[in-house]
């Protein structure tokens, strides 16, 4: 009845020499090319780049100094911080629709805060971001402990903030704090300071992804729920806890535009949210969740960004500017399936590749 | 009613770097002689074991005893019992009544936290594996080796790769391969593979051949005689009574949640033990199933 178990057809490689990623530098250097290489990301940089030169071709200013800060600079950070909170809740298996409007309610409190009720820079930023986490949290309770679907709980949020950002401020309020207005005013090394916040952000998430047990068992939670409840996981705290971060970051966002608009304006902001899903998904995160990386998301806010102030430095009508995001995020799944389909049919044959070209660095001496 | 395995991940979150190797487990006495002796140690002893759901009684004081070193196979038809029992086994369900006796001691299962620090290991039967993570993420779901806060990653590799090794997995092209990319076979390994990595002394396995197609059945079958070869107690579900009788030492007969025959797989053909699973008793006689079966 039993047969040994390399009798199975697919079974040509023994275990011994399994490449380990436990592997010296040598092999480090060929492996992160090689994951380049096969990674969805790879696609999304390039066209970042080619979108930047053309448009840099079209008009040289484009890629000027003062464009680079802003727009260019500060559009990133605001999208790319909403894109990368939208993220993980998109990871765990959820979505969160409230940040563009959360956003738009924080530029207003923000200002709020600051200006009408007197309460330093410092203060008044702990205060926003806290508020953003304290709603995330909300979010998390609706979610996980009434079982309300994600979509609907932000829905929810989305409604309610659209009409109280007007509610507090009928008129704009306006910053005088130049701490405040320092946020997008000032540069560090010639990098708008709401920049550098940004580069934080989107490295301490992509190190809690890609480095931490509980960035992992989100992977896991959005991969099978099932299987990451068996194993034990706290999935209510994982999921409670990327809605926070989510809405955390829409304080963030907050705080910068505030600063940008120099006052705190209801309706500032608005669709944000679908950028921020729109960057995820052109980033290789699945809507389904348990798929895509910080990276990715990163290089998809980077492509609407130079999309959107690309298009308006080549003075292309506002009307056109929306329907190329719209075609380049078609553009983007379609090529994510095709990607995935021809990984599904020489997937298999590659893997087996990678495995012996690194089975030398990989498996020699580590091999028991 | 129903515990909450949330908490299975608390304690053992950290500091799983050191678990005794499977190897360990060749030298235990349970190793040497299969196939039924009667003086083989007891591990695992419940003892009027009663689960009711509201008004039905899942389980009727069901008396079972699973040796070490052994493959126990707990065979029933649909609504016997089966599953409710393994989960009262796995800290799932708590038991209404009866007592569980591990190593002849008295023991409270409540939680599958509490089963695990007993080892008690369990393979479920939807392999409740991460298609999306890779096999040494999947393995060390919720246990994963932390060092400075970091996911440590090349411990968790040589863990992997030496359980793997030792439970004769080879057909597996790179652990950091999605679980997704493998075959129904090289998944239930992986399933094992985690189960028996945690030190466990008792496997579960459910339905660990469902799905499966011949020669992957067949690797699985050996993986089975392998573990129970290695001193580590196994349960085995299964509607195959081929795959039962295969790899089985003992069967445990279950009917509308009474535990109604068990002995040495021996005692029992393909015939007598449908007999049993279907009408409850052999030949019309309650509980005389062994004698009977012996003598036929």
């Amino acid at each position: 009845m039993t047969q040994p178990a390399t009798a199975d057809p697919e079974a040509p490689v023994p275990t011994d020499q399994l490449p380990a990623s436990a592997a010296g530098a040598r092999g480090a250097t060929a492996r992160v090319l090689g994951r380049l290489a096969d990674s969805p990301e790879i696609g999304i940089i390039l066209a970042v780049i080619a979108a930047f030169v053309v448009f840099t071709a079209i008009n040289p200013l484009f890629s000027s100094v003062s464009e680079l800060q802003d727009p260019l600079g500060i559009d990133l950070a605001g999208f790319g911080i909403l894109a990368v909170g939208e993220a993980l809740t998109i990871i765990t298996g959820g979505i969160d629709l409230s940040v563009g409007s959360l956003t738009a309610l924080f530029v207003v409190l923000s200002a709020w805060f600051n200006t009408t009720e007197h309460i330093p820079v410092f203060f008044t930023i702990v205060l926003t971001v806290g508020a953003g986490a304290l709603w995330g949290l909300w979010h998390g309770f609706l979610i996980t402990r009434l079982g309300i679907a994600p979509f609907v709980a932000t829905l929810v949020t989305f409604i309610f903030a659209v009409g109280a950002d007007e509610a507090i401020a009928p008129n704009p309020i306006p910053i005088h704090s130049s701490v405040f207005l320092a946020v997008t005013g000032n540069t560090v090394a010639k990098i708008p300071i709401a920049v550098l916040v940004f580069v934080v952000i989107a490295i301490a998430v992509w190190f809690f992804l890609e480095r931490t047990y509980m960035g992992r068992q989100l992977y896991a939670i959005g991969g099978n729920r099932e299987a990451a409840r068996l194993a034990g996981i706290k999935i209510d705290r994982r999921v409670v806890l990327a809605y926070m971060i989510s809405g955390a970051c829409a304080g963030v966002v907050g705080i910068i535009e505030a600063s940008r608009l120099t006052s705190g304006t209801a309706d500032s902001v608005s669709g944000w949210e679908l950028i921020a899903i729109a960057s995820a998904v052109i980033g290789g995160v699945s809507l389904i969740g348990g798929q895509g990386r910080i990276i990715g998301v990163v290089a998809g806010a980077a492509l609407l960004v130079v999309l959107r102030d690309g298009l308006v430095a080549v003075n292309v009508n506002a009307y056109y500017q929306s329907m190329v995001v719209g075609v380049v995020l078609l553009v983007a799944l379609v090529t994510d399936r095709l990607r995935v389909k021809r990984l599904e049919r020489t997937g298999s044959r590659r893997i087996a590749r990678r495995a012996a070209s690194d089975s030398p660095a990989g498996a020699a001496g580590k091999s028991p | 009613m129903m515990a909450d395995p949330t908490d299975a991940a608390s304690e053992t979150q950290e500091g799983n770097v050191s678990r005794s190797a499977l190897a360990d487990r060749e030298t235990n006495p349970g190793s040497e002689a299969r196939g039924g002796t009667p003086d083989s140690q007891t591990l695992l002893s419940l003892r009027g074991i009663s689960k009711h759901f509201g008004p039905v009684t899942a389980l009727d004081g069901v008396d079972l005893d699973v040796p070490s070193g052994r493959v126990t196979a707990l065979i029933g038809d649909n609504g016997a019992g089966k599953s409710t029992l393994i989960k009262v086994i796995a800290g799932i369900h708590e038991a209404d009544h009866g007592e569980i006796f591990w190593s002849g001691e008295r023991v409270q299962i409540r939680t599958p936290h509490e089963a695990t620090l007993l080892g008690v290991a369990t393979v479920y039967q939807d392999l409740a594996l991460c298609d999306n993570l890779d096999i040494v993420a999947n393995m060390f779901l919720g246990l994963e080796t932390i060092s400075h806060g970091m996911l440590d990653e090349t411990p968790m590799e040589l863990k992997a790769r030496e359980t793997l090794t030792s439970l004769s997995v080879t057909s597996v092209r790179s652990i950091r391969q999605p679980v997704g990319s493998l075959s129904g076979g090289q998944r239930q390994s992986v399933a094992v593979a985690r189960a028996v990595m945690g030190d466990a002394k008792l496997v579960i396995m459910d339905e660990p051949t469902a799905a499966l197609g011949v020669s992957q059945t067949a690797m699985v079958l050996d993986l089975i005689q392998r573990l129970a070869a290695g001193g580590i107690a196994v349960i085995v579900i299964s509607h195959n009574l081929n795959d039962v009788f295969a790899v089985a030492d003992r069967v445990a007969i279950l009917h509308l949640g009474r535990l109604v025959s068990s002995g040495p797989a021996s005692d029992y053909d393909r015939q007598s033990a449908v007999e049993i699973m279907t009408t409850g008793a052999l030949s019309g006689r309650e509980n005389g199933a062994r004698e009977a079966a012996a003598r036929a």
